[in-house]
């Protein structure tokens, strides 16, 4: 991981790493981090998301990374505030990015968390647009902003703008914790999205 | 139509039981017997005999009646039917012998024929043997040589047994042919069924042939008459996609518990076995597509993997009644001819380096919550 991240244009410098959050909270040597990059497989056994939890209350700009390829887990850790999920395969291609839009305030998806949350079935999701779910879906299925935008026929930032509006109508759901409501603040000032985009609705039986 | 040819052999031989009987009857109740009870000395001997002969008689109307065999009961009853004839013979006035007043000698033989319906011929003429014996032996005691008497015994014989015989001859024959008709229908039926069956599985393997199109046929022929060559590239890539739809299709046949995902990874191993490493990823829910929806839908991921230098993705997303299948591959330029299907729609994104083919299936059927798999943590 530090050699990944160490060879990367700019370098990302890693100022501490440890097996609980609490390195990256209070007193801790990685206290003053940009970002905080949590490996869910932390904890031997089934991953608590309590990490998550305290480090996103203490207003940590968080990086998911784990191996669990996991729908839910995805959606989960996206609703308490991780600005990104990123797998295991997914690594190579996508953690550098998630890590300098995380720095900036930015939410990231990489493909798999697209998938998640384009097919997220729970009734308390929040309500996506047409171009909104077929983005993250060719998103998922591409891999590619590219290839995902010929496929939609439009351009590639038009991809990129889907994928944040959908990211950024999560954030706006629940309690938002500070990164989740920079986010929405941020979508709110560009004119990615509404205030009436983001009104709660209620869930769809 | 087996069954009603059946019960035609059936009723003939009970049409021929009953014939037999009727024959007996006859000859039973027209015995002058009834008529000469003056003559008899002693009578009850006589009457005796006559009960036995007319009780079987009437068993066997009962037993025709029910439809029922005489089985275990056939010996004890041509025993019986001895021993009266043997009674009525041998207590028999002697100068009544061989004439119309020696009822039994020419009634006993076609109870004979009664019990033994559908036995072995063999078997009615050893018992007119014997019943003949019983009159010849008291002919040769009571005669003492007389040529008359003899003679008037082997005319007598010629009635006596004669007949019966011929009868048991007919109903053997009759039986015959019809244990013949009703093979022959056994058989017919057979062949028919066999028949049946065989036309049965070779369209339902034409029509799986028929799936599997026309392409590996082309394919064959092109290679047999050498208007392909194995050497070229697109040939070759034209070779692992139809090797695949053909794994694919042979997967069909297991038993998996999720389909869609098994036949992909079987399709995938043509891939892998050119060292491509396929990777595979699934989000959402969904449920099984259809046996006549798979083929196009899994088709542009076999494709795709044609395509594929090194190294290959495959994804599968459900989203509400939609289900999409796709395949990222690092080989380009690849435009292959995909199977199509009326709820099927694919998409074909290939640039020099890459080809993300999507097929996408949206599920029209209202039940569609009811199987469906969940995407599963991947460790």
């Amino acid at each position: 991981m530090r050699s990944l991240l160490a060879g990367a244009t700019p370098p990302i410098d890693v100022l501490s790493d440890g097996p609980t959050v609490d390195v990256a909270l209070g007193d801790g040597p990685g206290a003053e981090a940009d970002v905080v990059i949590l490996d869910l497989q932390l904890a031997p056994g089934i991953p608590t998301l309590d990490g998550l939890q305290r480090l996103v209350d203490a207003e940590r700009r968080v990086v998911v990374y784990t191996q669990f390829v996991d729908d839910a887990l995805a959606v989960q850790c996206v609703d308490i505030g991780a600005l990104a999920y990123v797998t295991k395969p997914e690594v190579e291609e996508h953690l550098i990015d998630a890590i300098r839009a995380a720095a900036v305030g930015d939410p990231y998806t990489p493909p798999n968390l697209g998938g998640a949350l384009a097919g997220d079935v729970d009734p308390g999701r929040p309500v996506l647009s047409v171009q909104e779910i077929t983005a993250l879906r060719v998103w998922f299925t591409s891999r590619s902003k590219t290839m995902a935008a010929k496929a939609m026929n439009v351009a590639p930032a038009t991809i990129h703008t889907y994928i944040d509006r959908a990211r950024t109508k999560y954030a706006a759901q629940g309690r938002p914790a500070r990164s989740k409501a920079e986010m929405v603040k941020r979508a709110l000032e560009d004119g990615l999205v509404s205030l009436e985009e983001l009104e709660p609705v209620e869930p769809q039986a | 139509m087996t069954a009603s040819s059946r019960t035609t052999s059936q009723e003939l031989l009970r049409g021929l039981r009953i014939a037999v009987a009727t024959i007996a009857g006859a000859v039973l109740l027209t015995a002058s017997l009834p008529r000469k009870l003056s003559i008899h000395e002693p009578l009850a001997t006589q009457l005796v005999a006559y009960g036995v002969l007319l009780a079987l008689l009437l068993v066997e109307v009962v037993a025709i009646v029910r439809n029922r065999e005489w089985g275990r009961f056939r010996m004890p009853a041509l025993l019986l039917v001895i021993a009266a004839s043997t009674l009525s013979t041998w207590t028999l006035a002697p100068e009544f012998l061989l004439t119309s007043t020696d009822w039994s000698f020419g009634t006993s033989g076609w109870l004979g024929v009664v019990l033994l319906f559908g036995r072995p011929l063999s078997e009615l003429s050893a018992f007119l043997g014997v019943n003949l014996a019983i009159t010849a032996a008291r002919v040769l005691v009571v005669s003492g040589g007389d040529s008359d008497l003899l003679l008037g015994l082997v005319a007598g014989a010629v009635g006596t047994v004669g007949f019966p015989l011929a009868c048991g001859m007919a109903t053997t024959i009759v039986r015959r042919i019809a244990d013949d008709a009703e093979r022959a229908t056994a058989r017919a039926a057979e062949i028919r069924t066999s028949e049946a069956v065989a036309v049965g599985l070779f369209e339902a393997r034409e029509a799986r042939l028929a799936r599997l199109d026309a392409g590996a046929e082309e394919l064959l022929r092109g290679l047999a008459d050498g208007t392909l060559d194995p050497n070229d590239g697109e040939v070759r890539r034209a070779c692992d996609l139809e090797a695949a739809r053909m794994r694919r299709f042979l997967a069909e046949a297991d038993h998996a518990e999720d389909r869609l995902m098994y036949e992909l990874r079987h399709g995938a191993d043509v891939a892998e076995r050119r060292d491509v490493l396929v990777e595979f990823e699934r989000a959402g829910r969904w449920r099984t597509p259809p046996d006549e929806v798979r083929p196009a839908l899994v088709d542009g991921v076999l494709a795709g993997l044609t395509a594929a230098r090194r190294r290959a993705r495959v994804s599968v997303i459900g989203i509400g009644p939609t289900l999409s299948v796709s395949v990222t591959s690092d080989g380009g330029d690849w435009k292959p001819q995909l199977r199509t299907h009326p709820d099927v729609t694919h998409i074909v994104v290939t640039t020099e380096e890459q080809t993300w083919i999507e097929s996408t299936w949206t599920d029209g059927s209202p039940s569609s919550s009811s199987t469906i798999t969940e995407s599963p943590a991947e460790g």
